[in-house]
């Protein structure tokens, strides 16, 4: 007999490989992209299947809302013309052997039982209370990047 | 024994995303492989700290999706310019950006 949440983790990784594996058979770009959007909203479903709802919402926030829009609005303001860019043998091939690897060094690992939810909401507020200033850092670093970017690539 | 599924999914998804960078010539297809690794990553972080763990997730998964953010920014930004530029978005190609 099979519980449900087995069956909802089967079902979500399956459709989790599935828009991974489209990531690199679609021709157009932007369908890539749509393809990796889809990946990112069923990671925040898997989320929820591990019963942490403030971080599933973070990260249809932050790799949805952020990181998948801005790959939209950069793919859109760029024409490129569709063509096969992906050895599909080659993919499988590599990507098999680095499971194979990744699986067999991890074997070895205990794991222990499961100590409840760690991430509860008050936790997650008084340690991002702790670490504002790091928080700041991030976020100027982030603009730094993209701007100093712009300003180099101006110049070359 | 359900976290070894969430484990094991977690590195099915870093090799796709592994063989994804070593197998495509497309500059772009190149750097969402990278974002796959991150999902990877960030799903075996949560994966490990909830089922393991005890402490604050919050520093990792911010610095997960910081480095995530910021390669996003600057790669799109060169993938703007090397689009303008008529530069070839096959990777085995590039040599010089300002070719």
């Amino acid at each position: 007999m099979i519980s449900f949440d087995f069956a909802l983790f089967a079902m979500l990784s399956l459709l989790e490989l599935a828009s991974l594996a489209l990531l690199f058979v679609l021709k157009d770009t932007m369908h890539a992209v749509l393809a990796l959007t889809a990946a990112f909203s069923i990671s925040a479903l898997l989320f929820l299947v591990m019963e942490q709802p403030f971080l599933a919402l973070l990260q249809l926030f932050i790799m949805v809302g952020g990181i998948a829009t801005y790959l939209f609005v950069g793919v859109a303001a760029v024409e490129i013309p569709r063509s096969r860019h992906t050895n599909y043998a080659v993919l499988a091939v590599l990507a098999l052997a680095f499971f194979a690897a990744i699986y067999y060094g991890a074997s070895s690992a205990n794991f222990l039982s499961a100590q409840g939810n760690v991430l509860s909401g008050q936790a997650i507020a008084s340690s991002l209370s702790s670490s504002i200033a790091l928080l700041y850092v991030m976020v100027f670093a982030l603009f730094s990047i993209g701007i100093g970017t712009i300003v180099l690539l101006r110049k070359i | 024994m359900f976290a070894l599924y969430f484990v094991a999914l977690s590195m099915a998804i870093f090799a796709i995303g592994a063989g994804g960078i070593a197998s495509s010539r497309h500059f772009l297809i190149t750097a969402l492989s990278i974002e796959v690794m991150l999902l990877a990553s960030t799903l075996l972080a949560v994966t490990l700290f909830y089922y393991g763990a005890a402490g604050s997730i919050t520093l990792l998964l911010l610095s997960l999706w910081s480095v995530a953010a910021t390669e996003t920014m600057a790669l799109m930004v060169l993938y703007r310019y090397m689009a303008g530029w008529k530069v070839s978005m096959d990777v085995t190609k590039l040599s010089k950006l300002r070719h």
